[in-house]
């Protein structure tokens, strides 16, 4: 075979890699850099590795904080380590060479069969009690085939005390909210039981006042006409009174009723164009408009999500307060004013920031009221003025407040005396 | 590319590993592609490269092929058997 120089030299160059590269090899492993060899005896693959070189395996089982042991076929203990024995509180004697199961709660054996047969064929994993010393101990075991190298099942213990005390703890404030809950839904039943009990009441009550009213308006109406030529006058003057005062009696029922109402009556809730309820109130009011010469303004009125025939009394009412306290002298400008904004921008510290709402003012030029009212004006009855000023039954506005709370909203009231009101209505959207 | 086959826990496998990381980052930044394999893991790959000894580093690519043993500890051996210049 002729080989020629070329070849020759790039034979050697080849040969010089070999060397080194050799020459490495050799020197790395007088140096005891090498600690492992992966051997190909009769086509098994066999990887040899030299005494403490499983140092760090050793100190993870030994030392780290979960037991660890190997199980023979017979479920016999061939080795643990420390922390098993601490978990224990047992002696190494008590557990090496020594069947397993003598340290399962009797309850949990059966399961811990089952996992470890699956153990010796692959891999298991499972929660089981163990039992020593009279105390039971739960735990997660996880088991793996040591197979082929070994006829062992390797096993990792991890204690769930901690975990368990934990779960009783979640169980025991479960039982104490469904109980509570419980009491609440029974609270719930008594409380709507209790409103429907007092809507029947307004309901009747007002139904059985009503009926002898109407039949005292309607006598007194009849006589006034058959017979108002045959009284004197002071029975004229007896008989108008009269049936003032039932008329006045008639107005505070039904206001009565309209106050009671607002809770317990259905809560529906629409999409509604707040200018459509702000003409059926002027269209309901349009004589008493007309008679005063009084002008509403409406501006930035839209859509809005509330309870209509709630907000048409609200508004009915508010417009006829404005209507009876005008200045003689000024006839009744009323401007309804909305917008749709966030809290934070509202003149008003006691409104959530961030949340939107929907501001209905409705300001007025009549007679006003002093600064120091401003709240009592929304109770019950609260009259600022003599009865024979002006007249009505001192519920208005406190029917007004409550449908503005019944939306879940605040209303608040500001005025001068002599110059005019503004009320403010602050209902939550979106 | 570069392969570096270890033996799982063992000391030495631990020190290469180490040490490779470390020349990549300062040396070798994107020049190579750095694979670490666990032939406990993987036994058949290490018998697809006739792996003998372990640890040990082969490059792959740029041919020629070459093959180191042992824990790369000295940074300038490693950097001339795999031809590269130092940055």
């Amino acid at each position: 075979m002729e080989l020629s120089t070329e070849n020759l030299i790039d034979k050697i160059k080849e040969l010089e890699h070999k060397l080194e590269e050799y020459e490495q090899f050799i020197e790395a492993i007088k140096a005891g850099e090498v600690d492992g060899f992966a051997l190909n005896r009769n086509n098994q693959h066999e990887i040899l590795t030299f005494e403490g070189s499983d140092y760090a395996y050793r100190m993870l089982v030994e030392s780290f904080g979960e037991g660890a042991l190997t199980l023979s076929e017979d479920v016999i203990t061939v080795y643990t380590n420390n922390y098993f024995l601490e978990l224990m509180n047992l002696p190494y004697e008590s557990v090496i060479g020594k069947s397993f199961y003598q340290f399962i709660d009797p309850e949990s054996q059966d399961i811990f069969t089952q996992l470890f047969r699956k153990g010796l064929s692959g891999q298991s994993k499972g929660e089981i009690n163990l039992i020593t010393k009279n105390k039971l101990i739960p735990v997660y075991v996880s088991l793996t085939s040591l197979y082929p190298t070994l006829p062992n099942v390797g096993m990792i213990v991890t204690d769930m005390s901690a975990k368990k005390i934990q779960e009783n703890i979640l169980k025991e404030n479960e039982v104490e909210i469904k109980k509570k809950a419980a009491q609440l839904e029974v609270k719930n039943i008594e409380l709507e039981k209790m409103n429907k009990e007092l809507e029947s009441f307004a309901y009747i009550s007002s139904h059985d006042l009503q009926e002898p009213l109407r039949k005292i308006q309607t006598f007194a109406t009849r006589i006034m006409e058959k017979e108002f030529g045959n009284l004197s006058d002071s029975g004229k003057d007896h008989f108008i009174r009269m049936q003032s005062s039932a008329q006045k009696m008639q107005t505070l029922i039904e206001d009565l009723l309209a106050y009671s109402r607002i809770n317990t009556s259905q809560r529906v809730f629409e999409t509604t164009d707040l200018n459509k309820i702000v003409d059926e109130v002027k269209e309901d009011l349009k004589e008493v408009i007309k008679d005063k010469k009084a002008s509403i303004e409406v501006t930035g009125l839209g859509d809005v999500c509330i309870i209509p025939f709630q907000f048409r009394q609200l508004m009915h009412n508010l417009i006829v307060n404005s209507l009876k306290f005008s200045n003689p002298d000024n006839p009744p400008h009323i401007i309804i004013k909305s917008e749709i904004t966030e809290g934070e921008n509202l003149n008003n510290p006691t409104l959530a920031p961030e949340t939107k709402y929907c501001h209905i003012s409705v300001m007025d030029n009549g007679i006003g009221f002093e600064k120091q009212y401003k709240e009592k004006i929304f109770e019950v009855f609260q009259r600022l003025h003599a009865k024979n000023e002006y007249d009505g039954t001192g519920i208005g506005l406190s029917i007004v407040k409550k449908i503005v709370e019944s939306h879940g909203g605040i209303i608040t009231a500001d005025g001068e005396p002599h110059k005019g009101a503004v009320f403010d209505i602050y209902i939550p959207v979106g | 590319m570069l392969q570096l086959y270890v033996t799982g826990m063992s000391p030495k496998s631990m020190e290469a590993i180490e040490n490779i990381k470390q020349l990549c980052d300062e040396h070798l930044k994107d020049a190579f592609e750095l694979e670490i394999i666990d032939i406990y893991k993987n036994p058949e790959r290490a018998s697809e490269q006739h792996i003998v000894f372990s640890p040990s580093l082969i490059k792959q690519l740029p041919l020629p092929r070459k093959t180191l043993i042992g824990t790369l500890a000295d940074t300038a051996k490693v950097i001339k058997a795999l031809g590269i210049s130092f940055k």
